[in-house]
């Protein structure tokens, strides 16, 4: 009796230490890479860095919890990117082209984001493709409008129009700032903070989770499946809109293809997320700590002199770290 | 085959984080012998087995095969001694899209360095079959094959090598009674051959019919092990449960009310169902008999909306109504609990808590915001109600046996206000202690004046619960009886397309 009452407080040792690292893992990888770069170089830790690091990955992170809402409804969001360089382009041609004041110009641009969450749930709700695929597609269809929308080039202010003119319009000064430090960070941690209570805390967060867990038993719940989902795809354009807009704020001009750069590691970060707390579902908070450990690991590397080309080795290797820690536990 | 083989196994534990399944359970198998396993669902059967598979590298105990110690700790183990199993769920062990032939020779196929020669392979795998006495085109595709095939075609794969053991997995569950019969042939050849047969159910009738020896289990321990013939089927039962079985079914209901719930005429859907009429009263428990393909999934479903249909007209508490959507249905006070538990009636991976209050968040919830200590106090209070067994209300459904998800699959729609709850093959997979859980449950909801409409192909259980049962063929309702007078003799009459003389 005693040795079995040993055998069994040995095995939930080890089972408790594998618990906690599924759970609190990658916060303790966060933390120790902080720790690690803040040995390693002697400006990482200066608050001045610390706000550059958030600040860079806030454009990530509003988009990645688009991602990490498609997923949880238990589909996939991979035409994020290219709705963020369409609500770039849109957003900036608004001003340029058509001298549209800022609250004007944002809101038609999520407008017009959204329809590309609505043509996303066409393409899966009415047309059955499978979401990955669905999206994949749509992927290159927004790509596609957003270049052809800006002529295949850039949008810029005093850019020479088709027609020979230069435009006249401005970006107002007050756009700007939503690009700028502190507004962007709030932007981040507000959009976190709203999705993370709506899908934790409201009955139709726990429906999404719902439906992504099982979508037939959720059907026969009498939930309404399809609204759920068109509204998970339009929520996500609109995130993704959202990401583009700041990024328009960021860089003042449009860009070919400037968001299709925010995808995979929206993707990364959001997946990344399922570990946090053992939820192991798609889930705001750890998305924010999954962008944050993208970001870190991008300026910590950066500090210490790793060329950018190399970089993506290690970023790649940290999220099969990531995912083995999630997986691993499914077994 | 001169030399008798002989497997013991001594002392087998097997835990799983904290919570042992099994407990020091002695179980020996002897060549030449039909061994009955049984055990109320959750006793150990399965885990027993799966050791016995060499699926777990972590029990504790000894396994001696003729006297000398053997070490199960992989499959290869397993298959090399000898002992192969034919699963329950046979597509989980069977790989569509490939041929009969190569399913059956799976494991030779695996084996490295063999090139693909088909002549020899069919060759094989028709000479499997040929000791089976099964004829069966070798070159069909997997997914053309019906279940009593495809379970002939993993005993096949098992005959393929050297089998000196073999488990069977509550093979009769699918099976209709002519199938069964034809497989019991093939068990006793099996056991005339010198092999050692395990073979699990739930039915104790089939297990007095074909086994020698019998072991019963109970909560993870050794119960019971000896001959056949020691044990009455009432006694066996009784170990089963720990318990005496007072009986099955609760006592009938008063004569209802005349007050209609639900009523529909002329439902047709696309394929299968031909001009269904029916009505259901309040407080009473109206049967579907019909065997498997006369269309009882798809007339529950198709009342719940969640298959198209048309009706010609139909009524709800007395409002003009007709099935549109489940969403729809469940606003509207019906509700279902489907066939396909795992599918489409539960979270597998969620917490009771969760699985118990998705149907009726809205209660739970104010001003969108969802009342989380609401929800577990209400999963608490239903787990006692119904009796589900599990370590608390935030233990996932997988960790749970079928009936206590069962439970909770009907736990769900306790808190909503449904009115009419049709039951789709409730007991399908669960053992007797739940099934008179259940039984008394679904008098109870009768007695509080719900409709139920319990739709099933255990004839037994129509006539031990139902006041009037509708016998589905063929997709159309071709008699309705008195539930009280109903035999079971005449339900199969008349639901294998006998019609009144």
């Amino acid at each position: 009796m005693s040795q079995t009452s040993a055998l069994k407080k040995g095995g939930s040792v080890r089972h408790q230490f594998f618990e906690f690292l599924y759970k609190w893992g990658m916060l303790l990888t966060v933390v120790a890479l902080v720790a690690l770069f803040g040995i390693a170089s002697d400006s990482f830790l200066e608050p001045g860095n610390l706000l550059n690091i958030l600040r860079s990955i806030a454009i990530v992170t509003v988009i990645a919890i688009g991602v990490s809402i498609s997923l949880t409804v238990g589909g996939f969001d991979l035409s994020v990117g290219s709705t963020a360089s369409l609500a770039n382009a849109l957003v900036i041609s608004l001003f340029v082209w058509h001298g549209f004041g800022s609250t004007q110009a944002v809101v038609i641009t999520l407008l017009l984001c959204s329809l590309v969450g609505l043509f996303n749930a066409f393409l899966i709700v009415i047309l059955k493709i499978p979401d990955m695929l669905a999206t994949l597609a749509s992927l290159f269809v927004i790509q596609g409008v957003a270049m052809t929308y800006s002529y295949g080039g850039s949008i810029t202010e005093n850019m020479l129009l088709p027609s020979g003119d230069m435009a006249e319009g401005v970006i107002p000064e007050g756009f700007r700032l939503l690009g700028q430090v502190p507004v962007i960070v709030i932007i981040m941690l507000a959009v976190t903070l709203v999705a993370q209570l709506a899908l934790s805390l409201t009955r139709y967060g726990r429906r999404m989770y719902a439906i992504g867990g099982n979508a037939e038993a959720a059907r026969l719940c009498g939930i309404r499946t399809t609204r759920y989902r068109v509204a998970a795809y339009v929520i996500s354009a609109l995130l993704a809109g959202l990401g583009g807009i700041l990024l328009a704020s960021r860089i003042g001009s449009s860009q070919v293809n400037a968001g299709g750069g925010y995808l995979m590691d929206a993707v990364a970060a959001a997946w990344i997320g399922f570990s946090l707390a053992g939820s192991g579902k798609p889930n705001a908070l750890g998305t924010l700590v999954g962008a944050i450990l993208l970001g870190v690991l991008q300026n910590g590397l950066v500090m210490l002199s790793v060329p950018y080309y190399a970089m993506d080795i290690i970023k790649g290797l940290v999220l099969a770290a990531a995912l083995a820690i999630t997986y691993i536990q499914r077994r | 085959m001169t030399v008798v083989n002989r497997i013991e196994m001594r002392n087998i534990s097997v835990a799983f984080g904290d919570i042992k399944v099994l407990t020091e359970v002695n179980f020996q198998l002897t060549g030449g012998s039909i061994h009955a396993l049984t055990g109320a669902n959750g006793a150990g059967k399965s885990t027993l087995m799966a050791v016995l598979c060499g699926s777990y590298d972590h029990y504790q105990g000894d396994i001696l095969l003729n006297g000398q110690a053997l070490s199960l700790r992989l499959p290869r183990d397993a298959k090399q001694a000898g002992i192969h199993l034919v699963q329950q769920e046979v597509d989980s062990a069977l790989i569509p899209g490939l041929s009969v032939a190569e399913n059956i020779m799976l494991d030779k196929l695996a084996e490295p360095g063999h090139l693909y020669r088909w002549r020899d392979i069919y060759q094989q795998a028709r000479s499997a079959l040929a000791q089976l006495d099964v004829e069966l085109d070798v070159r069909k595709r997997i997914e053309q094959c019906s279940l009593a095939e495809k379970q002939q075609i993993l005993l096949a794969r098992a005959l393929s090598h050297q089998c000196r053991f073999l488990i069977l997995d509550e093979p009769t569950a699918p099976l209709d009674e002519h199938e069964s019969a034809r497989l019991f042939n093939v068990v006793r050849k099996l056991q005339a051959n010198g092999i050692g047969i395990v073979f699990i159910s739930h039915r104790i009738h089939e297990l007095k019919a074909i086994c020698d020896q019998m072991t019963v289990l109970r909560d993870g321990r050794l119960i019971e092990s000896g001959p056949m013939g020691h044990l009455s089927g009432e006694q066996i039962v009784e170990k089963m449960l720990g318990h005496q079985l007072e009986t099955l079914y609760p006592p009938h209901r008063p004569q209802v009310a005349d007050n209609t719930l639900l009523q529909v005429n002329g439902l047709h859907d696309d394929n299968h169902l031909n001009n269904i009429s029916l009505r259901l009263r309040a407080g009473e428990i109206l049967g579907i008999a019909g065997l498997a393909g006369a269309g009882k999934t798809e007339l529950c479903k198709a009342l719940f909306g969640a298959t198209r249909s048309r009706v010609d007209s139909g009524e709800l508490k007395g409002k003009r109504w007709q099935p549109k959507d489940p969403a729809d249905s469940v606003i509207n006070g019906l509700v279902l609990v489907p066939e396909e538990r795992r599918k489409e009636g539960i979270f597998i991976d969620e917490s009771l808590t969760m699985n118990l209050s998705i149907c009726a968040d809205e209660q739970f919830s104010r001003g969108g915001f969802f009342n989380r200590g609401k929800a577990t106090r209400w999963a608490e209070d239903i787990i006692q109600r119904l009796g589900i067994r599990a370590t608390g209300p935030d233990q996932t459904l997988r960790r749970l046996s079928g009936g206590n998800q069962q439970k909770a699959a009907i736990g769900k729609w306790l808190r909503s206000n449904a009115d009419v709850l049709i039951f789709d093959e409730p007991t399908k997979g669960i053992d007797v202690k739940a099934k008179t859980d259940l039984f008394v449950l679904i008098d109870e909801l009768a007695r509080q004046g719900k409709g139920i409409i319990y739709a099933s192909g255990e004839f037994a259980e129509l006539v031990g619960l139902c006041d009037r049962i509708c016998i589905l063929w063929d997709g159309r309702i071709v008699a309705e009886l008195d539930g009280h007078s109903a035999t079971e003799e005449t339900l199969l009459f008349y639901s294998t397309g006998g019609t009144p003389a």
